[in-house]
C-alpha cells in the first residue's frame, strides 16, 4: 500500500486511543487484560512496560524498515520485541521487585502480546519514524486506558475500595478477584462501549 | 536440471540484519544486566532477611551468605545460605535454591544449624501459573506441612489424598508438577549442601 493512502500520525495516535482501542476494539493482548487487573497498582505498571516496549519496537522497526526482508521481517519484530521485554523485566526485578514477583510470567509474556506485533507490522514496518511514534504512543495509551477502567471496576468492587482507600461497610465481591471477574468485567464492558458508540453513531 | 543450492554468502545476505541485531541487543542485554544484577541480589536478600523473620520467629537477622560450590542433579552450582541470627548467634540457615516445577523455581529453604530439622520454605520467585501451580505460595496448609520435618532424610511426596507419615508430603492435585518440584528442589539443595553446612556448624559462627 503506498505510504500516501496511511494515516498520518496524529489519526494514528487518535485511533490507538478510541477507534482501534486494543483492549475493546482489537480485542488484542486479552492475557495481561484478564490476567493483572484485579489491581490497579498492576494493571498500571503492566500498562507502562507495554508502553516501554510498544515504544521502543515501533522506533526500532520504523528505523529499519527500509532494510526489512518480507520472509524475514517477523523474526525482526519478533527478535526485537524480545530484547526490549529483557530489558523491561530486568528493571522490574531490580527496581520494583514486589510489583515484578506480583506480575510473575506475565512480564515475559509481553514478547507475545499481539498488539506489540501487530503495530510493528500494520504501521512501524510501513511508516516514517514520526508515525510509528504517534501510534505507539496511541496504542499505549488505548492498552492503559482499557486496564485502568477494568482494573478500577474489580479493584473496587472486590475490596470496596481503590489503592488502600476502603468504603465503610463494604462486603467484597470476591469472584472480582479470580478469573471469573476479570471475564464478567471486561464482557459488560466491552457491551457498554459498543452501546456508547452505536448511540453516538445515531 | 536440479536448482542450484544457495551459498554461505546469499545466506549472509539474506540475514545480514538478523544476525547484527542479535549481537547488538546480545551486547545491550548484557550491559542491562551487569546494571541491574547487583540491586536485584540486594532486592533478594532483603526478601530472604524478611523470609527468615517468618521461619524463625521475630528477632531474626541475617548476615552475608556462604557460598557453597556444589554439583546438583550433575551440574556445578553456586548456591547462596544465608544465616539466619538470634542475638549475634547463627541458629539456623536460609538456602537459596533453584529447582524446576513446572517452570523455574526460586526458594529460600528454612533449616536449623546442624541441617537436621527443616523449618519450612518461602518461594521467592515463582512463574508456576496462577489459580493452579500457585499454590506452593498460596497455600499456607501445603506450605505447612515443611515445618519441623527431618532435613536428614529426603522428603517423599504422595498424593493429596493418601495419609502423610513421617517425611510425606502430601502434593496439590491439579498441581502436581508444581507441587512435587518444590519436593524435588528442597531435597536435591539439602542433599547438596548438607555434609558442608553441618561442617560449618561444627567449626562455629
Amino acid at each position: 500500500m503506498a505510504e500516501a493512502s496511511l494515516p498520518g500520525a496524529a489519526r494514528r495516535f487518535r485511533y490507538g486511543i478510541l477507534d482501534d482501542n486494543p483492549v475493546y476494539r482489537q480485542l488484542l493482548g486479552m492475557c495481561p487484560t484478564l490476567a493483572v487487573t484485579a489491581s490497579l497498582g498492576g494493571a498500571v505498571t503492566m500498562a507502562g512496560a507495554t508502553a516501554f516496549v510498544l515504544v521502543m519496537a515501533n522506533i526500532v522497526v520504523a528505523l529499519l524498515r527500509n532494510r526489512l526482508k518480507g520472509h524475514l521481517r517477523i523474526l525482526v519484530f519478533t527478535l526485537t520485541i524480545a530484547a526490549f521485554v529483557t530489558v523491561v523485566d530486568r528493571f522490574l526485578a531490580a527496581y520494583m521487585f514486589d510489583m515484578s514477583r506480583k506480575l510473575g510470567k506475565y512480564v515475559p509474556l509481553i514478547i507475545v502480546n499481539c498488539i506489540i506485533i501487530c503495530r510493528c507490522e500494520v504501521c512501524a514496518s510501513r511508516q516514517p519514524l514520526h508515525v510509528a511514534i504517534a501510534d505507539a504512543f496511541g496504542q499505549a495509551f488505548g492498552f492503559l486506558f482499557g486496564l485502568i477502567s477494568i482494573a478500577v471496576v474489580r479493584e473496587f468492587l472486590a475490596t470496596g475500595g481503590l489503592l488502600g482507600w476502603r468504603l465503610p461497610g463494604w462486603v467484597g465481591w470476591t469472584v472480582m478477584k479470580g478469573p471469573a471477574g476479570a471475564f464478567i468485567t471486561l464482557g459488560v464492558l466491552i457491551g457498554l462501549v459498543n452501546w456508547l458508540s452505536r448511540r453516538k453513531r445515531r | 536440471m536440479s536448482e542450484k543450492k544457495p551459498g554461505l554468502l546469499q545466506y549472509l545476505g539474506q540475514a545480514w540484519l538478523v544476525l547484527m541485531l542479535s549481537v547488538c541487543f546480545g551486547a545491550a542485554l548484557a550491559g542491562v544486566e551487569r546494571f541491574t544484577r547487583p540491586k536485584f541480589e540486594q532486592n533478594v536478600k532483603d526478601f530472604i532477611a524478611r523470609r527468615l523473620v517468618e521461619m524463625f520467629g521475630p528477632g531474626t537477622t541475617t548476615a552475608e551468605p556462604t557460598v557453597l560450590a556444589v554439583q546438583i542433579e550433575g551440574r556445578d552450582r553456586k548456591v547462596r545460605c544465608y544465616p539466619a541470627l538470634r542475638d549475634g548467634r547463627r541458629v539456623g540457615w536460609g538456602i537459596e535454591a533453584e529447582g524446576k516445577g513446572y517452570d523455574t523455581l526460586l526458594l529460600v529453604i528454612g533449616v536449623d544449624e546442624q541441617v537436621k530439622q527443616l523449618k519450612g520454605y518461602r518461594v521467592i520467585t515463582s512463574l508456576e501459573t496462577e489459580g493452579i501451580g500457585d499454590v506452593i505460595e498460596k497455600d499456607a496448609l501445603f506450605m505447612k506441612q515443611f515445618e519441623d520435618k527431618d532435613a536428614a532424610r529426603p522428603l517423599e511426596p504422595v498424593a493429596e489424598a493418601a495419609p502423610a507419615e513421617g517425611n510425606q508430603v502430601n502434593t496439590r492435585t491439579g498441581a502436581t508438577y508444581s507441587t512435587t518440584g518444590v519436593v524435588n528442589t528442597i531435597n536435591d539443595t539439602l542433599a547438596a549442601v548438607r555434609e558442608k553446612l553441618a561442617a560449618a556448624a561444627k567449626e562455629g559462627p
